[in-house]
């Protein structure tokens, strides 16, 4: 038995030294071209432009003792783009010029231009979802220029175009629009997808300095993107930008300034939302279906430019009072704009009728949900509370006669 | 002769079972209601395993091999019992198949199968070479670190903030045959069916009495240890993913994300996979030699191993053309064509075959008395 | 043929009745060792006598005062005293000595006077006679110098094996304390004690220890390593499965524990069998400090097993296959560390933990005072000057030095060596497959680890198997009168140790 046991020993011994032969998929961290961000475009010619971020750790991270007199010329990240049929196709002909194996575990952001989103995406964006190295975590960011454009911005304090438009997506919209999520809500009944929108904007918006814009410009966040399938239908910005805010159930920089009427003094309250949550409640009732949507906000007052005396109890509520009307004038247009122009069900209502009545969905809803949805009654709650007024009651420059309670 | 303890013969049965059927989401073509399908594989799964803890009360100390001929002669049982051998070690190719894929796919891609598949199945039999008292010990040290593991893996994705309850609703929104359909054949085979291997080792448990016990319980573990998987991945991934995707698990715990400090971590739940799945093989391996040194009553099942463990390597690298085909083998023609017959007619047979005697042995001693 | 009488010459040949003819056969034994001395004399008168002895073994006043003095007062001996007679008189009422004793064969006098003791002939006599008036020149106890301990007894054993004896029987005050005595090696005779206490450790485990001893054929024992290889059950693993310490206080709470001692004379380093893995990553303070604390301390350093294991093994994974997994902002500063190093991580890797062992023999090997110079130069000056130059990387340098340091904080400098060597191995598996190889290489360990044994007793126990009740000694360290049991994967009676009812 001894005999054999060594046997086997040897064979472990002379399989494991097989091993040494040959390091398969060994490449060394300086043999790695590292893709922080991936542009897709259309190009003139109707094929597809693919731009790769491809970052220069040398010249992020410069405080490594030995490379340091070296890092301090040349850019943190190398832009490279190629066009062609489709997304693997591209990446052979950019790797082509790279000395560098590309590498896109580190894929942070797939920046996508207008032009190709109309066409729809979901063809492009399956190399993501089905190559090993990346990843559904990847977030899907829509631009209204060319999304290339998005990269060449102004890297002084930003080193990285990639972090800066994930942090932002996180930021302001408080949640995440990951590869995963976007495929979700295209595939799943009931719901559709929204995507946040990114353009370049100038750092200072001081008109005087006119190459302000071309030289140092800044990746900003407009709004969201709305999309009917894989395709992308239209924008929700500017005006309905508060709304979408609001609805969504965010967000770090919820913000809301609610303006005074005359009679009471003029000026206007702006409050900070650090907690709000959006609850669909699908009904059916006679056949009829109705959805009542209860938004929940706590708001913290943050500056007083109203005569209003914000000691007084009843002072808050009745600004509590005019906080419900202005989210209203905020939400109601959003929504009608969202059932009416787009009919795109962004925000799930097909889908909370799915869970509340799956009978009833699969065997009627379902086949013509685009057009109940259009004018499916939405009715608004809300539930506003102010919680904080700040460290002071009365406003400081005001004095205590000219006070409105 | 060797032996194993009661916990070990515990931690044993949940690896096995948790074993490569984990790797592909248990019955995820079920979609959001897999979590369902496998509550009910594993209830039925229970009965199953009750059954062959039965078979073997009623005939101590013998192993599965020696069951059929021992009720039904040598000359039909012996064929009979041959079988089961022949089926573990062609069970041990496909585990080692689904291994070697779920490598390559993942973490290895430009490796030779050949080269993954010698590595893996060497230290398998260098474990059992050692006897099955060596792989026994292993998995009563890789239980509780499985368990830990798991527990963390549970945490991080809790942390990570992406679990969304609303995709596992509306339950049962295909109807009870889409359910179904899930549990019968695939739920119940592959990994409850698959306990009948059991058979052989039950008879070296040291502590007779607890064997009942031990197994019903790691049964019911393993069941739970699935469904709360399944769960997880359908809360993270949605339907959609969760059915499509070859490894919705890898899938799942890629997701993990916490403070952009703690993610990809892909790799370690490839880890995870290879310990499961090397118990896995690693028993079908030894039932194999055992079963067939029970039935050629030779000296030492130990000269059988490194054939067995050779002819393993062999159809896992040849069983299947591509991922897709094996994929195929595994789900329309195994279960239909070898489990159900081996894990579920011929027990069921046996059964009928034992109760009858055993009613007639009490029927003479009535008359007797 | 008169082969018979020949071969009685070499192996047991008997003392005869003519002296002379005596001394002269010892005399061509001894030939050529100067130290012995052969002081002849007459006693009453009439008879002969030789005493034989080393001078540099015996301390020769005693001789004077105790064995000359005495025989020169003899006066005369009476004619009708045979033989026996005489013996029985010079033993019981002339030679002072605490030890004495007589024997007839002669390979046993040269035995006796190198193990120290002094040799006493009478013509006539068939037997010699010896005393025992050793003077062994024998270090003072001193605190042990492998076996630190920040609480506990400062005493350590010496190279003398009665003195060693002495420091357990003062802690374990009871005849059930043994001391079996053998002597191993062809030409050495090394003394070697098995200790244990009766009762509790396993009489079989016993007997396998002595019996394996006792086999032991061998020309020379030199230090109880020599004794190790040659009991061990695995001799080729690389795992050590007997505990040598220089702490009396370690060796008797491992005989309270059911195990057994080996002493060997002219070695401080005792040795203890069984052994498993759990008990050499004890350390002998922990049971002397709060038990809260020492649980802390034990479990880093059983975390601490595993990243002298495995660390660099881990880095070259993730660094050549999987940098998926090292976080974004991570990657970039490696990366860039990395930019300008020639080598692949897996040679970076192999250079620099081997220029780590490297300093580390030599930092033993040197005398004290250099062998801090040479920490300093090849620690700060080798890593600082390597890293500037570009050679290596500093993620590298930082990787290397945390596994060294991982590597010292093991009570035991032996598993440490298989610990480092087996480092290696994972290396070049993490080189070749990533984690994947590194699976594998755990794998193998674990499996090489369970099917170990130290005299019966699984390495791994009581992990592996599992004993529950045991538990409260692995990753913790249980207060005193918790622990109410001696370890059940060893003792198999009489195991309760302590007695709460009586506690209060």
């Amino acid at each position: 038995m001894k005999g054999v046991k060594k046997g086997v020993c040897w064979l472990l011994i002379c399989s494991l030294s097989l091993c040494l032969t040959g390091c398969w998929d060994s490449t060394e961290i300086n043999g790695i071209a590292i893709v922080s961000a991936v542009a897709l475009d259309k190009s003139d010619d109707g094929q597809i432009l693919m731009s790769m971020l491809i970052t220069n750790p040398g010249k992020i991270s410069s405080t490594v003792s030995g490379s340091e007199q070296k890092s301090s010329t040349g850019q943190a990240t190398i832009l490279l783009s190629e066009k062609g049929t489709g997304v693997l196709d591209i990446y052979q002909k950019i790797q082509a010029k790279l000395p560098k194996v590309i590498y896109l575990s580190h894929l942070r952001v797939i920046v996508i231009g207008q032009d190709l989103a109309k066409e729809g995406v979901s063809g492009i964006l399956d190399f993501f979802t089905r190559y090993r190295e990346s990843h559904l975590r990847t977030e899907v960011v829509i631009t209204k220029d060319k999304a290339v454009d998005l990269f060449k911005i102004n890297t002084e304090y930003e080193k990285l175009p990639s972090e800066s438009i994930r942090k932002k997506t996180q930021l302001v919209l408080g949640s995440k629009s990951t590869l995963l999520k976007f495929f979700n809500n295209i595939t799943e009944e009931g719901i559709e997808a929204q995507v946040p929108e990114f353009e370049t904007g100038p750092f200072e918006s001081d008109s005087d300095s006119k190459d302000n814009e071309k030289q140092n410009p800044a990746v900003v966040f407009k709004g969201t993107a709305v999309f009917k399938n894989d395709k992308l239908l239209g924008f929700l910005d500017d005006q309905k930008l508060k709304g979408v805010v609001n609805f969504n159930g965010s967000t770090k920089l919820g913000c809301i300034t609610i303006p005074i009427p005359k009679e009471k003094g003029g000026g206007f309250v702006s409050l900070r939302i650090p907690e709000s949550s959006t609850n669909i409640s699908p009904m059916i009732q006679n056949d009829k279906l109705e959805a009542d949507v209860t938004i929940k906000i706590e708001g913290r007052i943050f500056e007083n430019e109203s005569k209003l005396d914000l000691s007084d109890s009843k002072v808050i509520s009745y600004i509590e009072s005019l906080f419900k009307d202005t989210l209203n004038q905020n939400i109601k247009p959003l929504l009608n704009t969202v059932q009416k122009d787009f009919n795109s069900d962004i925000y799930g209502f097909g889908a909370a009728f799915h869970r509340k009545y799956p009978e009833k969905w699969n065997a009627e809803l379902k086949t013509h949900w685009d057009e109940t949805f259009r004018n499916l009654p939405i009715n608004l709650n809300y539930g506003v509370t102010i919680s904080y007024v700040g460290f002071l009651t009365k406003s400081l420059g005001i004095e205590e006669k000219a006070l409105i309670k | 002769m060797e032996r194993i303890s009661s916990y070990q013969l515990f931690s044993m049965t949940v690896l096995f079972q948790v074993g490569t059927t984990i790797i592909f989401g248990f019955s995820s073509s079920a979609g959001r209601d897999a979590w369902i399908s496998c509550l009910i594989s594993t209830g039925i799964g229970v009965l199953t395993v009750s059954l062959y803890l039965f078979l073997m009360k009623s005939q101590p100390g013998l192993t599965l091999v020696e069951w059929f001929p021992a009720q039904f002669g040598r000359w039909i049982g012996t064929p009979i019992a041959w079988m089961y051998p022949l089926l573990f070690i062609y069970d041990a190719g496909r585990a080692m198949g689904d291994i070697k894929d779920l490598i390559s796919v993942t973490i290895l891609p430009l490796t030779p199968h050949f080269v993954i598949m010698i590595a893996l199945l060497a230290v398998i039999a260098y474990a059992l070479y050692g006897g099955i008292e060596n792989l026994a010990r292993i998995g009563g040290i890789w239980m509780p670190i499985m368990l830990f593991l798991y527990l963390i893996v549970v945490v991080l994705i809790a942390v990570s903030g992406i679990i969304d309850f609303r995709n596992i609703q509306p339950f049962v929104d295909k109807g009870w045959g889409n359910v179904m359909k899930a549990v019968w054949p695939l739920g119940i085979t592959q990994t409850f069916g698959e306990s009948i291997e059991f058979a052989m080792i039950w008879p070296l448990v040291k502590e007779e009495k607890k064997i009942v016990k031990y197994t019903l319980v790691a049964t019911m573990t393993s069941g739970l240890l699935i469904c709360s998987i399944d769960i997880f991945a359908i809360l993270v991934l949605s339907e959609k993913y969760f059915s499509n995707s070859l490894y919705p698990i890898y899938t799942l715990v890629q997701q993990i994300e916490v403070s952009d400090f703690i993610e990809n971590l892909d790799s370690i739940s490839v880890i995870l996979f290879l310990t499961t799945a090397f118990f896995k093989t690693g028993l079908h391996i030894f039932s194999a030699v055992y079963g067939m040194q029970k039935l050629l009553k030779t000296k030492s099942y130990k000269t059988f191993i490194l054939p067995v463990t050779a002819a393993v390597a062999f159809l896992a690298l040849t069983m299947a053309r591509s991922v897709l085909e094996h994929f195929e083998a595994g789900l329309k023609i195994l279960p239909y064509n070898l489990w159900v017959p081996l894990f579920y007619i011929l027990p069921a047979l046996l059964f009928i075959v034992v109760a009858i005697k055993r009613l007639k042995q009490v029927k003479q001693k009535n008359a007797h008395s | 043929m008169q082969m018979p009488s020949e071969n009685r010459t070499e192996e047991n040949r008997l003392l005869n009745h003519n002296l002379g003819e005596n001394i002269r056969l010892i005399k061509t034994d001894l030939d050529g060792c100067s130290d012995i001395v052969f002081r002849e004399f007459k006693i009453g008168g009439t008879y002969d006598g030789v005493i034989i002895f080393s001078r540099i073994l015996v301390d020769t006043k005693l001789i004077d005062e105790f064995v000359l003095k005495p025989l020169y007062q003899i006066g005369k001996i009476p004619d009708e005293w045979d033989s026996k007679k005489i013996k029985e008189v010079l033993i019981n009422q002339v030679i002072i000595a605490a030890q004495i004793d007589s024997g007839n064969k002669l390979n046993e006098i040269t035995e006796r006077v190198f193990s120290g003791e002094t040799v006493l002939m009478v013509s006539g006599l068939l037997d010699a006679i010896y005393i025992n008036m050793q003077k062994l020149e024998k270090r003072s106890i001193q605190e042990p110098l492998t076996d630190p301990a920040i609480r506990g007894p400062r005493d350590g054993f010496t190279e003398d094996i009665s003195t060693n004896m002495s420091l357990i029987r003062r802690r374990l005050k009871t005849p059930k304390l043994k001391f079996e005595e053998l002597n191993v090696g062809k030409i050495s005779k090394t003394k070697t004690v098995i200790t244990y206490l009766k009762g509790i450790a396993d009489d079989t485990i016993i007997a396998e220890v002595r019996n394996r001893i006792t086999k032991i054929d061998v020309d020379a024992i030199l230090e109880s390593g020599n004794i190790e290889e040659f009991i061990e059950d695995s001799p080729s693993s690389l795992f050590p499965q007997i505990l040598n310490t220089e702490r009396p206080d370690k060796l008797v709470s491992c005989l309270l524990e059911g195990q057994i001692g080996i002493l060997v004379d002219n070695t401080p380093f005792a040795l203890i069998a069984p052994q498993t893995l759990v008990q050499m990553l004890q350390a002998p303070d922990d049971y002397y400090e709060r038990h809260i604390g020492a649980s802390f301390i034990r479990i880093i350093r059983y975390l601490y097993y595993g990243v002298a294991l495995t660390l660099p093994s881990l880095y070259i994974a993730f660094s050549t296959f999987h940098q998926g997994m090292i976080p974004t902002r991570l990657l970039y500063s490696m990366a860039a560390a990395r930019e300008n190093v020639p080598f692949p991580a897996l040679i970076e890797a192999f250079i620099m933990e081997i220029t780590f062992e490297v300093l580390r023999e030599a930092g033993i090997r040197l005398p004290k005072a250099v062998g801090q110079s040479v920490s300093i130069v090849g620690a700060l000056v080798i890593g600082q000057a390597a890293v500037q130059a570009g050679i290596v990387s500093a993620p590298m340098v930082i990787i290397v030095s945390l596994t060294g340091i991982a590597s010292f904080i093991f009570p035991k400098y032996n598993l440490a060596l298989s610990i480092r060597l087996l480092r290696f191995l994972m290396m070049i598996l993490a080189g070749t497959l990533g984690l994947f190889g590194i699976f594998i290489g755990i794998m193998v360990i674990m499996i090489h680890m369970v099917s170990l044994r130290s005299f019966g007793i699984p390495y791994l126990a009581p992990l592996a198997p599992l004993t529950l009740s045991s538990l409260k000694d692995v990753f913790i360290r249980a207060p005193k009168w918790a622990m109410k049991n001696r370890p059940e994967f060893i003792v198999k009676k009489n195991v309760k140790r302590v007695d709460n009812s009586k506690n209060m």
